[in-house]
């Protein structure tokens, strides 16, 4: 048990250690870093202006109003967020790969998946953690919802549960890379279901019902989570299940990638 | 001479394109097929649960062909010149390009055009055809095909001159990814191809019609959707489109003269 803790202590550092030289990195393209983060913030605000235009028009989608639909996507900004903060090296995963840079990852005396995952950090993307606060915070009280410590704590772990989905899909399709030489189309194909996440999934009939939740799970993001606040009526077993399915698939896909970065055998460059 | 040249080019895009293998082309296509499912499901949860026929002037069927045929189009009519660019000026190429005898922006222009040609063909016809059948065969196929042909063609002109402008802030900062994010976000939102320019409030629609984007994604998409168009209403989308043609370009040729003067290649 203490040996653990001394382990856990070790990654902590490390973590940290490398952070920081990412950091240091980033810095200088500071120009870089400012266009970044106003583009998410703009993509943002496209966004939201075009849930704003669509209810200029009618008062609501299958009985979800405007303040329900600003809770869905701000859930769902707050959902992606740990994806898009932390993962986002597992981006360029097929590049390094594919040209083999992704050797110089398998000398390391650490967890191969840890070291490469963490090495970048991208920090622009917290701008969204704040959007989807206020978006949350905002329709909460337009919605007059409660207030109190355990409907905090529910979202904080619905929210936190809900965000698993998204970087156990990104983890597995990034693991790909091993096996498929242009996984590149197959990471820009899954990267646009992120906006599939903030419709209310009633829209859809039983088949593409079926293929969000369990097959392409995006539902589990932000509409199965949000039934726990808002439309209560729709909540069903699937919104439970969730909690657990995120964890499953989480260590499924890092299983796969793991197996994949160990049969990695470079490209002789 | 200029049309040698071109051909050239042209097919320089096409061999580029083919690296691109072909399960990237199937899962473009995959992609839009999806979307296309997602806005049928989701206009018609609207256009059910509200219990209207029609919103704005228009039906659930007219709605679902603009934005059906606005995916569709993405491969026409879209363009990367942006991240060529970047690569360009970062690799130091950009040096060799801006001494040759064909302009660097008619160069990358052909690039383009046969870079979406093979795209058009694997990706636009079969969107087109499941579109067709998703409204009913609702398009009335008569001589509006031929404008929203002529008009589209005009389309690809005003988005790659979009495109060419906001590449040539490449030659100030190196940032292709956060450049082209921004522009696809104005261009798509305000041409209407996330939602119709019908659907916009009235004095963002007075303001958004007097802008660039609405020729790229809006202009051709109305010839297709109503079938008695009136002549004045053509020769204004024309002259319109046109215009900023005109506009783009002198705008585009000045920013580049003066953006060119600042450029530092790197060992090249």
């Amino acid at each position: 048990m203490k040996n653990y803790f001394k382990k856990v202590k070790y990654y902590i550092h490390i973590y940290r250690m490398i952070l920081i030289q990412d950091l240091k990195t980033k810095m200088s393209f500071r120009a870089d870093f400012l266009i970044s983060s106003f583009s998410g913030i703009m993509l943002n605000a496209a966004s939201f202006i075009s849930i704003w235009i669509m209810f200029q028009n009618f008062s609501s989608i299958m009985n979800w109003n405007y303040y329900e639909m600003l809770f869905l996507y701000g859930f769902s900004l707050l959902a992606l967020t740990p994806q898009l903060v932390f993962f986002d090296n597992s981006w360029v995963l097929c590049d390094k790969v594919f040209k083999g840079d992704f050797i110089t990852y398998c000398f390391r005396p650490i967890n191969i998946f840890f070291y490469y995952t963490f090495e970048k950090i991208n920090i622009n993307a917290i701008g969204q953690f704040f959007i989807g606060v206020t978006l949350i915070t905002y329709s909460w009280i337009k919605l007059g919802l409660d207030v109190n410590t355990i409907i905090v704590f529910k979202l904080i772990i619905s929210l936190l549960t809900a965000s698993l989905f998204m970087i156990a899909i990104v983890i597995f399709i990034s693991s790909m890379s091993f096996w498929i030489i242009n996984a590149k189309g197959l990471m820009d194909f899954f990267s646009k279901f992120k906006d599939y996440t903030r419709y209310p999934f009633t829209i859809f009939n039983n088949f593409f019902k079926f293929v969000f939740s369990f097959i392409i799970p995006i539902g589990f993001v932000a509409y199965y989570p949000s039934l726990f606040f808002i439309h209560t009526e729709e909540l069903s077993w699937i919104s439970f299940f969730g909690v657990f399915y995120g964890i499953i698939l989480l260590y499924f896909s890092y299983k796969v990638w793991v197996k994949g970065a160990l049969q990695y055998s470079g490209t002789g460059s | 001479m200029i049309i040698k040249t071109g051909a050239v080019m042209i097919k320089a895009g096409i061999m580029q394109s083919f690296a691109y293998r072909a399960s990237g082309f199937l899962l473009m296509l995959l992609n839009n097929l999806l979307y296309l499912a997602l806005i049928y499901f989701l206009w018609k949860g609207i256009f059910n649960s509200n219990n209207i026929e029609l919103l704005n002037g228009m039906t659930f069927n007219q709605t679902l062909l603009y934005l059906g045929l606005a995916v569709a189009l993405q491969p026409i009519v879209e363009t990367y010149v942006i991240w060529q660019m970047s690569a360009d000026i970062l690799t130091g190429q950009i040096s060799l390009h801006i001494v040759k005898p064909i302009s660097y922006q008619t160069y990358l222009f052909f690039l383009m055009i046969g870079e979406n040609l093979i795209t058009t063909l694997v990706v636009f016809l079969p969107t087109f055809v499941i579109v067709y059948f998703l409204t009913n065969s609702f398009v009335v196929l008569s001589y509006n095909i031929l404008l929203f042909v002529i008009s589209i063609l005009i389309s690809i002109i005003i988005n790659y001159l979009v495109g060419f402008i906001v590449g040539t802030f490449c030659l100030y900062v190196q940032s292709p990814a956060g450049l082209d994010n921004m522009r696809m976000i104005v261009v798509f939102l305000l041409s209407g191809a996330i939602i119709p320019i019908a659907f916009f409030p009235e004095l963002l629609r007075s303001v958004v019609m007097l802008l660039p984007f609405q020729a790229i994604y809006n202009a051709p998409l109305q010839f297709l959707l109503s079938s008695g168009i009136n002549l004045n209403e053509i020769i204004h989308t024309f002259a319109n489109q046109l215009f900023w043609v005109i506009i783009l370009y002198g705008l585009s040729k000045i920013i580049w003269s003066i953006s060119i003067k600042k450029i530092t290649v790197n060992g090249g």
